[in-house]
């Protein structure tokens, strides 16, 4: 297939999930022997380093198939692109690739035109978007966390989001959700990492028969990590993320805070390293109280507890960081949307103790993979670090039973069924084309099929389209999206029909 | 009248005869009895009005300052400030140049309260604030210092203006800001009407229209994706262009062919992002639009005036920037738009809340009426706040009600439609001149098109299947006081031009004539 895949940045200018698993998508579709572009849209900022004057589309620097896109007049309001001549450029260059499949990974800075000049550029192309984040349902950076309380949200409406925001009127949220959707519709499928983010956005109005799950793969990066390895006393913890507000470090030390002062720090101590960067991004009272919980632990209880803070880290660090821990702590105070780092922390076998809440509620089964304890209650999280402290056994029957991850191969798989499964659809028209479309089937480029798996995964191309057709078959008509762990090798795709 | 109670007045040079002679009111007033004497009837009335130059007068200097002094571009002026003339006859107001003089006459000023000046000067309810405005029919004339003196029988003021110079618009608008601001003693409704019905009113609209001429004068048009069209649709835009983003998409997905979508921009600081705009959503949805720029805010009536003159077509639906199509209806809004003849009634539509409950099926004119409140001002002469004065105002019929599809199978005839969603054939709305632009900026002027083209054209009707939803408040985003007081100013307008006709034609005009559900 001829792929052009479309992110929010990019991960050689800054690190994140969403343009890492576009990023490794696209490696991976390369890989595999598909004919694959990628094209990141960029901040304003980054223009003056990674841009060329006048210049809406440039080409990465070394690269062939990857581009910068720097659209102009973006308006966040509306995740709206309102220039002209952005949208020309990008049309034309779609155009120009004659892709079988645009897949977005975003429409922050992307812009939700973007999506409307691929289906103009490539009338037959199948046209993809991977949810990541919740931005076209919450006008508050999509965290679905109100103002200026950080409740969580359960559901977006126009007075509720009138009370986030006073200053734009109810029938402001009406008309950009309105928009938002007009616009959306022009996509032959939504992908979601989990079942949880494609709940939200069926309820928004997402059309259910568009939607689809497909878990983010990764590239494992601990196959020669030894898995079994931990200390003595299975009592040391790690926080891997952002260190801010939503992350939840300050569950993790009030929960200290109550076991020092509660007196219950196990005889063989705690031992706690915060792997965390992107401290700018928190906020000051945020800041403030992650300071005074520091300072109360020290006062309290400086030898039994240590808190190690270690800064920030990157991908070939996370083997060194992951090696001296036993516990990989994800106390989210937010809807995490599928959680990364928790495929990273099986990747080198480490259990999870995790909030239970969005995604990581259904990732994480308490005993096999992990454990869960109820979102921002620190003392549910004091009480499971002490029984889950010096007890060997426990961490090693976990260990034995987390599954390894699914990787990206594993995910470009679950996407190119998809595609392929549309992309029928839209040949034999099953699919309308909108008037003024072409039939533009005879000048597309031939489908490239995947080449034949190597050693990680056992079907064959062909193979995985059959048992992906069967997969929709059988849950298309009102099954829920499964609570369990995808099965590895499986078109991992389920229909959200809520 | 006793006359028990009055102090006692000797006028040691009075000539009894002589007065009699020369005032026959004297002579008439002592034959009916009203008066005892010629000597009374001097002490009554001869010494207030002046007629028999015996006494010396020596006015008071009358407290007060002109704290402003506005001359615009065209001749209009404004002056602004106070005036502690509390019992007193109504001053006469004159600006004195070298060789001229030029007077405001009672009914181009009105009197507001000040309450700086209150605390300051006289505690009480007597509305000390003083606005006077007027036109000099030379441009010129008033762009120098002038002498202003304010004459009443017992008082005076004098004080040297200097004027500021200052366009049309500023002058206008500081006005509608006075009047959206001031609050009276005697009552803010009857106070405004007695100023805005009269000289001073008509002033205020002049000044409107003198702005409107340089903000249509060489308007800019531009056309994407032009194209053979057989209906064009009117949006006036004011600060913000977000509706081209929103309405056109909308209506093209829920299946209207909204065939030419002309969007006026009323704040040309907005021209650009329009254009931009405009083009994107042309290109990307397959969408004529055709944007008209003005050099400054027209106000709504001159905006779609011009629109509806460029405009492609002769089928015009103007449609207000906060509405947007329901799904649901949306079949029975393109069977209009494909098929039908406008033909010579004046077409409103069926707005909604939601998917249930109208907003408003039609209008009709309501009165209300407001009497004059205690206050310490003067209640008689000239310039002086009548009783009571009556106003018009614009309701909604079927506000918020569920709707009934039964009542809604065939189109009904209503007093007046709005100019949310109105549709007409262009021929016969330029026939009546178009919208008025006798109301600023906007208000009114859907209420004033209806009767007019009731008077000229042919039916003013809802139709059933012009169904939309109103989401207001999302539409143009105005800012300033002004406009909130050309609001109010265009009620005052309205009711001068129509209160009558209201009176006499209640069946029609009124709640009376139906038809709401």
């Amino acid at each position: 297939m001829r792929i052009v895949h479309v992110s929010y940045m990019h991960p050689a200018v800054a690190p994140g999930g969403a343009q890492q698993v576009a990023y490794e998508l696209f490696q991976a579709s390369l890989r595999e022997g598909h004919d694959s572009y990628l094209v990141a849209a960029l901040e304003a900022n980054h223009q003056e380093v990674y841009g060329k004057p006048g210049a809406v589309i440039v080409p990465m620097p070394g690269e062939d198939r990857q581009f910068f896109y720097f659209t102009q007049f973006y308006d966040y309001y509306h995740l709206s692109v309102q220039d002209s001549r952005t949208i020309q450029f990008f049309r034309e260059l779609v155009e120009r690739l004659k892709p079988d499949v645009i897949h977005f990974h975003h429409y922050h800075r992307i812009g939700v035109e973007s999506i409307r000049a691929a289906r103009l550029a490539a009338p037959n192309a199948v046209i993809g978007l991977t949810l990541h984040e919740m931005m076209a349902i919450c006008f508050a950076d999509g965290q679905m966390l109100k103002k200026p309380s950080r409740e969580l949200c359960y559901g977006a409406s126009p007075t509720g989001c009138n009370k986030c925001f006073p200053d734009l009127r109810p029938e402001f949220f009406t008309l950009r959700a309105s928009r938002l959707k007009a616009i959306l519709g022009d996509c032959d499928v939504f992908v979601f990492p989990s079942e949880f983010i494609a709940e939200r956005y069926t309820d928004w109005g997402l059309p259910p028969e568009k939607c689809v799950v497909i878990e983010n793969g990764q590239i494992d990066l601990g196959v020669d990590f030894d898995r079994k390895q931990h200390s003595p006393a299975v009592n040391r913890f790690g926080f891997f993320g952002q260190f801010i507000d939503n992350k939840g470090v300050d569950v993790i030390l009030e929960a200290l805070l109550i076991l020092a002062r509660d007196k219950k720090v196990p005889p063989e101590g705690v031992v706690v390293e915060i792997n965390g960067g992107n401290k700018h991004y928190a906020t000051q009272p945020y800041l403030e109280k992650i300071a005074q919980y520091g300072e109360a632990l020290k006062k309290i209880s400086p030898s039994q507890i240590s808190v190690r803070e270690r800064g920030s880290y990157d991908r070939e660090q996370i083997q060194e960081r992951m090696a001296s821990i036993d516990w990989v702590m994800v106390p989210s105070t937010w809807w995490e949307i599928f959680g990364l780092v928790v495929s990273e922390a099986w990747m080198f076998g480490r259990p999870v103790i995790a909030s239970d809440i969005a995604a990581l509620r259904d990732r994480v089964q308490d005993g096999v993979n992990g454990f869960k304890f109820p979102a921002r209650n620190a003392q549910a999280l004091a009480d499971l670090m002490v029984s889950l402290i010096g007890d060997e056994q426990q961490w090693q029957s976990v260990n034995s039973t987390i599954e390894p991850i699914w990787s990206d191969i594993d995910m470009l798989n679950g996407y190119v069924s998809i595609w392929q499964e549309f992309k029928d659809k839209r040949q034999h028209g099953s699919i309308q084309l909108e008037a003024g479309e072409t039939a533009a089937v005879e000048q597309s480029v031939t489908p490239m099929l995947p080449k034949p798996r190597t050693s990680k995964l056992p079907q064959e191309a062909s193979e995985l389209q059959q048992t992906a057709s069967d997969s929709v078959k059988a849950v298309a008509p009102v099954e829920k999206a499964q609570k369990s762990a995808p099965k590895k090798g499986a078109a991992k795709k389920t229909r959200a029909t809520v | 009248m006793s006359k028990d109670v009055w102090l006692p007045i000797t006028v040691p040079r009075f000539d009894e005869r002589h007065y009699l002679e020369a005032s026959s009111s004297a002579q008439d007033a002592l034959k009916s009895g009203e008066v005892e004497s010629g000597l009374e009837h001097y002490l009554r009335y001869g010494i207030d009005e002046n007629r028999y130059e015996l006494i010396r007068r020596e006015p008071t200097t009358l407290a007060g300052s002109m704290e402003r002094f506005l001359v615009s571009q065209s001749g209009f002026c404004l002056m602004l400030g106070w005036l502690g003339d509390e019992g007193c006859d109504q001053p006469r107001y004159r600006l004195i140049g070298g060789d001229f003089t030029i007077e405001f006459p009672p009914e181009s000023t009105f009197r507001y309260a000040r309450a700086d000046v209150e605390t300051s000067y006289k505690y009480g309810a007597y509305d000390y604030g003083l606005a006077a405005f007027g036109r000099c029919p030379s441009n010129s004339l008033l762009k120098q210092s002038m002498l202003l003196q304010v004459n009443a029988t017992a008082g005076s003021l004098q004080a040297k203006v200097t004027p500021e110079l200052v366009s049309d618009k500023r002058i206008m608008d500081t006005l509608l800001e006075v009047i959206t601001t001031c609050q009276a003693h005697a009552g803010v409704e009857s106070v405004l009407n007695n100023f805005l019905s009269g000289p001073g009113g008509l002033t205020l609209v002049e000044a409107f229209k003198t702005h409107v001429a340089m903000a249509t004068t060489g308007h800019y048009v531009q056309r994407f994706g032009a194209r053979k069209v057989t209906h064009s649709f009117v949006t006036v835009l004011f600060g913000s262009t977000e509706p081209l983003l929103i309405q056109p998409i909308l209506f093209r997905e829920a299946g209207i062919d909204v065939g030419e979508w002309i969007y006026v921009c009323n704040s040309p600081e907005d021209a650009s992002a329009m254009l931009r705009c405009a083009k994107l959503i042309s290109d990307l949805y397959d969408v004529m639009i055709t944007i008209v720029v003005m050099n400054d805010n027209a106000g709504f009536s001159a905006a779609n005036n011009v629109a509806i003159e460029v405009a492609a077509s002769d089928r015009i639906f103007v449609i207000n920037p906060d509405v947007y199509p329901l799904k649901a209806h949306a079949e029975r809004v393109q069977q209009i738009l494909a098929s039908e003849d406008l033909g010579s009634t004046m077409w409103g539509g069926l707005l909604f809340y939601d998917d249930n409950h109208l907003m408003h099926s039609g209008m009709y004119i309501e009165r209300d009426a407001y009497v004059r409140r205690n206050s310490l001002n003067r209640t008689e002469g000239p310039g002086s706040v009548p009783q009571h004065c009556r106003l018009l105002r614009v309701e909604h019929f079927d506000k918020g009600v569920p709707f009934d599809e039964a009542w809604w199978r065939v189109p009904r005839e209503v007093p007046l439609v709005s100019g949310a969603v109105m549709a007409f054939d262009r021929k016969l709305f330029q026939k009546i001149g178009g919208f008025s632009t006798g109301y600023i900026y906007g208000h009114y002027e859907d209420a004033d098109l209806s009767i007019r083209w009731r008077e000229a054209n042919g039916p003013v009707a809802i139709h059933p299947h012009l169904r939309f939803v109103h989401l207001e408040g999302q539409g143009s985003k105005v800012r300033g006081e002004f406009y909130r007081g050309a609001f109010m100013s265009n009620r005052h307008f309205f009711t001068s031009r129509y209160g009558e006709l209201f009176d006499n034609n209640l069946a029609t005009l009124s709640k009376a004539a139906g038809s709401g559900q």
